[in-house]
């Protein structure tokens, strides 16, 4: 008997196994029909085009080869055009500074008799300098010209003051700044440090409090998935309105719609054993699209 | 099938070299005419390379084969007003078991040429119920066991069984001079 081996029932008669070889070998002597060539042909050639249909799809899906160098070649483009764009806004400050700078020095030179001429003679001097510190050099205007504001009318004018002073005031300016923006950074990380530790114990409390609400919620979540069709009685009644047809309905079509029914009540479980089993039976079918998901 | 599914071309051949016999004899015997048993052998080879694509290992290759054989076979037996040799259960169809002789052994007789004996095999198979028909058929020409003939045929291990077994037994009943 083939792969049986469990005993047979009582109802089926007995057949010894010499004979069941004999009548299987005779068979087999008897039985020599073959497939016609033709159909042979036929049939691997249709497996042949299948696969070839399926190659010509993928090398028209293929892109061709410097596609792969597009995104390396736009953020080499990128790149480029930020550099440039970059490298021409500094020029275009720089300029603009020295463009200011010497407008300044013109309006500033006839208030400048009697200071020499040392300072025109100076500022060229520094000039590459500056050029460097151009940031630097607007905040010492900056502050020069505070300075010119809060001068006593007694005093002569700090305008006066030779514009290579410019930098060092700059310098303190910055300092000054910097100092002030440490200090506002380590009032932040105290302000910070203390909010933390005055956290940590509430912290550890709430973890321990959310670990209670967390086994509380999951075991709410257990608690609720059984009394969710209790406490949704309009679910409930959605899922008991499908009327459900024998498991495995007789035809492809009529399993199909009990399976598509069973989703839509919600019981998906139930949906996509379903389908493995119309799988099963029905290996050749052609899933529609919507119960594809569902594998 | 996994290699041919995977774009392997000669996996296909492969397969149909192997299996192209035993599924034509199968079909043959099962319809009774070589024109249906052509189409549909044709058919169920679509079917393949159709659902080369999507085939997923469920079962073994020749399980599933025969699975889609059967369907088909019951579909033509469907469009040709025959289904109800196919829903008629074995052990229903039979009653009683029937009380077939044991073959004489031995008996002078037995000098039958054994071409004439493998010939009438032939006629008593096709003169089996259609159920016990396909068990038979898909022991003997696909190898399956009884178990694979219950998942191919969409029926339990028991009824495989029995069909099988009561197949054995009527044509050992028509082959009374066997052995």
């Amino acid at each position: 008997m083939t792969g049986s081996d469990r005993p047979p029932g009582p109802e089926v008669p007995e057949v010894p196994e010499s004979t069941i070889s004999e009548l299987q070998a005779l068979y087999r002597e008897a039985a020599q029909a073959e497939p016609d060539a033709m159909l042979d042909r036929n049939i691997l050639d249709v497996a042949r085009a299948d696969l070839r249909g399926v190659d010509e799809a993928r090398a028209r899906r293929q892109p061709p080869w410097w596609r792969g160098w597009l995104p390396a070649a736009s953020a080499l483009a990128i790149a480029l055009v930020g550099l440039s764009l970059t490298w021409r806004v500094m020029d275009q400050q720089e300029r603009d500074l020295r463009q200011e700078m010497q407008a300044a020095e013109a309006v500033r030179a006839p208030s400048l008799e009697g200071a020499g001429s040392a300072a025109p003679t100076q500022v060229t001097a520094d000039a590459p300098l500056l050029r460097d510190a151009a940031p630097v050099a607007e905040l010492g205007r900056r502050a020069e010209s505070t300075a010119i504001k809060e001068a006593p009318p007694g005093l002569p004018k700090p305008a006066a003051a030779p514009a290579p002073m410019a930098p060092a005031v700059a310098d303190e300016a910055l300092q000054t700044s910097g100092r002030a923006e440490k200090e506002d950074l380590r009032q932040r990380r105290d302000a910070s440090a203390a909010a933390a530790a005055a956290a940590s114990p509430a912290r550890q409390a709430g973890k321990l409090e959310a670990g209670g609400l967390g086994s509380a919620s999951s075991s709410e979540t257990a608690a609720d998935s059984f009394a969710r069709p209790s406490a949704s009685p309009a679910a409930k009644s959605v899922a008991g309105s499908v009327v459900l047809p024998p498991p495995d309905a007789a035809t492809p079509e009529a399993w199909l719609k009990q399976i598509r029914e069973l989703r839509a009540a919600g019981r998906s479980a139930e949906a996509a054993q379903s389908l493995a089993r119309f799988r099963a039976r029905y290996p050749d079918s052609t899933l529609p699209d919507d119960l594809l998901k569902l594998k | 099938m996994l290699a041919w599914r995977d774009g392997e071309a000669s996996a296909f051949e492969v397969i149909y070299a192997r299996h192209r016999s035993r599924l034509f004899r199968y079909l043959l015997h099962q319809c009774g005419r070589r024109e249906q048993a052509d189409e549909m052998f044709q058919e169920i080879w679509m079917s393949v390379i159709r659902a080369r694509s999507a085939y997923e290992v469920t079962a073994k290759f020749t399980t599933w084969l025969y699975r889609i054989a059967h369907n088909r076979l019951i579909d033509g037996f469907r469009a040709r007003g025959r289904l109800a040799e196919f829903e008629v259960d074995a052990a229903d169809d039979e009653g009683d078991p029937p009380d077939y002789p044991a073959p004489a052994s031995g008996q002078p007789e037995r000098l039958l040429e054994r071409a004439q004996l493998a010939g009438r095999l032939l006629a008593a198979i096709e003169a089996l119920p259609g159920p016990q028909r396909e068990a038979f058929l898909l022991a003997t020409e696909g190898g399956l066991t009884v178990e694979e003939i219950g998942n191919a045929t969409g029926t339990g291990f028991e009824t495989a069984k029995s069909r099988l077994r009561y197949a054995y037994a009527r044509l050992r009943g028509e082959l009374g001079d066997l052995q």
